[in-house]
């Protein structure tokens, strides 16, 4: 019947390439359908003919036999369309499977390119995936609150007081009672009060971080106990009995995890608590909370147990529904109104914060210059795979010709090298995951600490896609750019040898990539330089102390173990143990550490001569010290030391230069008087030593007699040559020696005291300089790579100039000539940019101008001695073109 | 009648086809006319309704097709039973005699009606 096999269907059985073969010519589905059915029915009119039916009654016949051709028809093309729709997408995934086939082999075969080009992008990827994870953290991911947008947080707030402000002229605060008066602006207004307690009835007596909570701090923030329950209403009546709630970590570390302790009863410096609940795993607010006090108001003087004489209340507030945050602003500012103007306090915008604003603070700017930063190291390494892409396209022309000339289109080709762009982005976005993954421990410095327990930087499946679509994003950028040129190769250019217009194209864009790593690089440099300057600027920074050989730590004295004077003989017992001590020195003792991020409470007072003279009053620090503190410290004292005992009747103070200034200024203190609830006399002027921060000036204090009143809190301070280890042993001998019972806590030396205050500013520096630092080798070796090529390129050149009489020196010149022009654009661009660009870093930066000329005038000499390098190289091998070989060549 | 006759083909017109490919290749209007030919015309079909027939056996790789040429020199679709649609026949032919016989047995049981 049939022996011609002229066109076949395709069917999906067929081996592809068969198949695609086929495609060749295409199948015309209606044609097909109707030369089927036509035939059909006109051999069996044709066999009714047969049969002695007219036409027009075989025709008629027929048809009737057949049924309706037009929906038979019908049927047919819509199930053969499908069937071709769905091949022609098998096809192409085919294709794509093809591709990625073909780019591994291509990428396996020229290991020393894939290599280079997936550490350029794993380092790029990398620095930003770390980054995402930070910024993800801090500004995008969710807070763990259900609507956490409708949070506030309220600084520097008041709980209500059982009597009037101790000392000095009240400043305005908002009272937790002004503001929740009013639910229709805040639905819910809780206060809250971090200090720190001795517990006991864990697995060990440790000390830990506890915050007192007033009633509506659950229902505010909208979670509940994983464990137990919450506390209700009666929880934070007058004398109801006490209770706490536990965070998840103290109760893993401490009660192991077990559900029994529920009920349990543990001693807050020896006072008994039960536990009703245990949080969530990411409920930890504020951040190293680690378990939760209800607070009765007003409150009583027992709370103030954790604290430092100072109940530093910050509130967090619901708004109500549809009130918007400047309406709740304004609300504020109209219940500060009700003060009178001179006690008016903080402006009205330091007030009020969205809560995630008031949780990041001051360290936005730092993540987003990093960020930025970030984002510019990638734009190197894409530039410099780039590069590498282009001098890959160049050599394989004759490759991509082949093909060409074998049918295969543009766009297939196209296709060909973006799916190999896109392989090597996708190995070095695998990679740059190891890189955010090592990173990620130091980027928990740099993140806001009020952060840390609810919103930790992590690598998790919004970072694992945001580096995806990086690498994504970046194939595009460093892989169509040459794949577009080397896909548009002239056939008969390409398959002759040497191919003339095309590369001189490719070596111009070469140049100018060059010219951008090498400018960018510089950018990076100059926002490296100015980071360490400023770094450099605040270690050096005159602490007003010898730090080096002191070891501190800090004790909590429960009021029922040591009730008044007993604490202060309990420290100078202590203190007298420890510098007797073999190795020590000399041993103190003083309530607040300076540089030890808690302030303490800042009181006012004024000169006895001039109470009413506002110029010089000052709010100070109030302190108290055991003798010989300003020794152990290597603080200058001009005058007397603080006594041993307290004598009522000579009440004595020793202030520091600051408040000296301000309360006398261009006077001698010596001998003066100030007012402090009474009036003392100052016997002794101290140099400032830096009280909170590194990069602020040292604010006023006063110190009193320890033993005058003596403190719940203590930091015992030894200086000695036995070295840090040895010295905290020695602290925590002396005093386990006295009471084995009394927990030490935060055992550590002074400098890293100092250093904690600048861990953030110490890991924003590093990642800005590593940054600057894998700028600097990525232009390097773009430099060196467009030289060196070029060199390769101009080989027979180089011979002819050789051969015509050309010196060493001429042809090194021509190499150098060209690194100098590349490397000069660069810096020139740089420099304008960094000019631009380092404003942004203002806010972050401690005495250093963002335009200090002496990182703008170092940093291109430190780009230009890695600039030579990749120079010189490239010449030398220049100078190596022998004239002979070269002209041969090709 | 036309419904039931219609069922019966559903079920059915797919073996038929198979049965009618088993010994040679044939296009359509063979395919019926074989069929035609063994049931000596007592089961005649919509001849339209064995092409999306076909379709649906070419989908389950039981039938294959392909262009050639006929004695006329028309495009003519032939088609092809695969070895899937050989073994397809095969149990699907066992199941029937069985249903059949089954159906048989049943009618001639006293009183029979056959």
């Amino acid at each position: 019947m049939c022996c011609v096999t002229s066109r076949r269907l395709p069917s999906r059985t067929e081996p592809s390439r068969w198949r695609r073969y086929l495609r060749f010519w295409g199948p015309n589905v209606d044609a097909d359908i109707g030369d089927e059915l036509r035939y059909h029915i006109d051999m069996r009119t044709e066999d009714f003919l047969a049969r002695g039916m007219t036409p027009a009654q075989a025709a008629d016949a027929a048809r009737q036999l057949f049924g309706d051709p037009a929906q038979v028809a019908a049927a047919l093309r819509e199930h053969d369309s499908r069937a071709l729709r769905y091949t022609r997408r098998a096809d192409m995934l085919d294709d794509l499977l093809q591709d990625v086939r073909y780019g591994v082999r291509q990428l396996r075969n020229a290991p020393r390119f894939t290599i280079t080009a997936v550490l350029v992008l794993a380092l790029g990827i990398g620095a930003n995936t770390a980054m995402f994870s930070a910024i993800d953290a801090a500004f995008l991911r969710p807070l763990p609150f259900p609507n956490p947008d409708r949070l506030v947080s309220i600084g520097n707030g008041a709980v209500d007081l059982p009597f009037e402000a101790m000392a000095g002229q009240k400043q305005f605060q908002p009272y937790i009672s002004d503001l929740a008066a009013d639910s229709s602006v805040f639905a819910n207004v809780a206060a809250y009060a971090s200090g720190g307690l001795n517990l006991a009835g864990g697995s060990e007596p440790t000390r830990v971080n506890i915050t007192y909570v007033t009633s509506a701090f659950y229902t505010t923030l909208g979670r509940s106990a994983i464990l137990g329950r919450l506390p209700g209403p009666d929880a934070f009546a007058k004398g109801a009995p006490k209770t706490i709630v536990l965070a998840y970590g103290l109760w893993q570390r401490q009660f192991g995890g077990e559900r029994t302790v529920i009920g349990r009863t543990v001693r807050l410096n020896d006072v008994p608590y039960t536990v009703t609940g245990v949080m969530p795993p990411d409920f930890r607010f504020p951040s190293d909370v680690e378990l939760w006090i209800p607070l009765s108001l007003p409150w009583d003087f027992d709370v103030m147990a954790a604290f430092r004489n100072y109940l530093p209340a910050q509130f967090v507030a619901r708004l109500a529904p549809g009130v918007t945050f400047a309406q709740a602003v304004q609300h504020l500012t109209v219940i500060r109104n009700r003060f009178p103007v001179a006690q008016r306090g903080a402006p009205d915008g330091a007030m009020a914060q969205p809560l995630r604003h008031a949780l990041v603070g001051d360290r936005r700017t730092a993540l987003l210059v990093l960020m930025g930063s970030a984002a510019l190291l990638l734009l190197i390494a894409c530039a410099n795979v780039t590069n590498l892409l282009l001098v890959r396209a160049s050599t394989r022309q004759r490759e991509l010709a082949l093909r060409a000339v074998l049918g295969a289109t543009r766009g297939r080709v196209l296709r060909q090298l973006i799916v190999e762009a896109l392989l090597l982005s996708l190995l070095g976005g695998a990679a740059a995951m190891c890189v955010a993954f090592a990173s990620l421990r130091a980027l928990v410095t740099a993140m806001p600490p009020t952060l840390a327990g609810i919103a930790p930087p992590r690598i998790d499946a919004r970072v694992l896609g945001f580096t995806l679509l990086l690498a994504a994003i970046t194939s595009i950028i460093f892989g169509v750019w040459p794949a577009a040129g080397a896909s548009r190769l002239d056939l008969g250019d390409a398959m002759k040898i040497g191919a003339g217009a095309s590369r001189r194209r490719t070596g111009l864009a070469r140049r100018a990539l060059v010219i951008v790593e090498v400018s960018i690089a510089l950018m990076l440099l100059v926002g490296a330089g100015l980071m360490l300057e400023s770094l450099r600027a605040l270690i050096d920074v005159d602490t007003g102390m010898q730090t080096a050989n002191i070891v501190t730590a800090r004790l909590t004295l429960a009021d029922a173990h040591y009730p008044g004077a007993a604490k202060a003989q309990f420290l100078s017992a202590a203190v007298d143990r420890v510098s007797h001590a073999p190795g020590i020195d000399a041993a103190a003792a003083v309530t607040v550490l300076p540089m030890d991020g808690a302030g303490g409470i800042n009181l006012r007072v004024t000169p006895e001569d001039a109470p009413d003279d506002k110029a010089r009053s000052a709010y100070g620090a109030y302190l108290r010290a055991t003798p010989g503190y300003f020794n152990v410290m290597g603080a200058a004292l001009r005058g007397a030391d603080l006594p041993a005992v307290a004598d009522t009747s000579h009440r004595v103070v020793v202030v520091n230069r600051a408040l000296a200034d301000k309360l006398w200024p261009g006077q001698d203190p010596m001998g003066r008087r100030l007012l402090f609830v009474v009036p003392r006399t100052v016997i002794g002027v101290v140099a400032n030593m830096r009280t909170a921060t590194l990069d602020a000036p040292a604010s006023p204090q006063m110190y009193f007699p320890i033993a005058e009143q003596p403190q719940n809190y203590a930091t015992i301070v030894a200086r000695g040559v036995a070295g840090p280890t040895t010295i905290g042993v020695r602290i925590r001998d002396a005093v386990r020696a006295i009471d084995p019972n009394q927990p030490l806590y935060a055992i550590r030396s002074m400098d890293a005291v100092i250093n904690a205050s600048v861990g953030s500013r110490r890991t924003n520096t590093f990642l800005l300089t590593a940054f600057g630092a894998v700028a600097l080798i990525l232009a390097g070796v773009g430099v060196y790579g467009v030289l060196s090529y070029g060199v390769t390129q101009r080989t027979r050149e180089i011979g002819v100039r050789v051969a015509l009489g050309a010196q060493r020196g001429d042809v090194v010149r021509l190499v150098v000539r060209e690194g100098v022009l590349l490397a000069t654009a660069g810096t020139a661009i740089g420099l304008a940019g960094a000019y631009a660009l380092s404003r942004t870093l203002t806010s972050i930066l401690y005495q250093v101008s963002p335009h200090d000329i002496r990182v703008f005038a170092a940093a291109p000499f430190i780009l230009g001695a890695i600039a030579l390098l990749a120079v010189l190289l490239p010449a030398m091998r220049a100078t190596r073109v022998d004239a002979m070989t070269a002209l041969r060549a090709d | 009648m036309a419904r039931e006759k219609g069922d019966l083909l559903q079920g059915t017109l797919g073996m038929l086809i198979l049965k009618a490919l088993i010994a040679q290749d044939l296009h359509g209007y063979g395919i019926a006319r074989w069929i035609e030919e063994v049931t000596r015309g007592s089961l005649t079909i919509e001849e339209g309704s064995l092409y999306p027939a076909l379709r649906r056996l070419e989908d389950r790789h039981w039938v294959t097709s392909s262009w050639a040429l006929s004695d006329t020199n028309r495009r003519v679709r032939v088609y092809k039973l695969t070895r899937d649609g050989r073994a397809h026949l095969r149990a699907e032919a066992s199941v029937w005699s069985e249903f059949a016989g089954a159906v048989t047995r049943v009618l001639r049981h006293e009183p029979s009606l056959a």
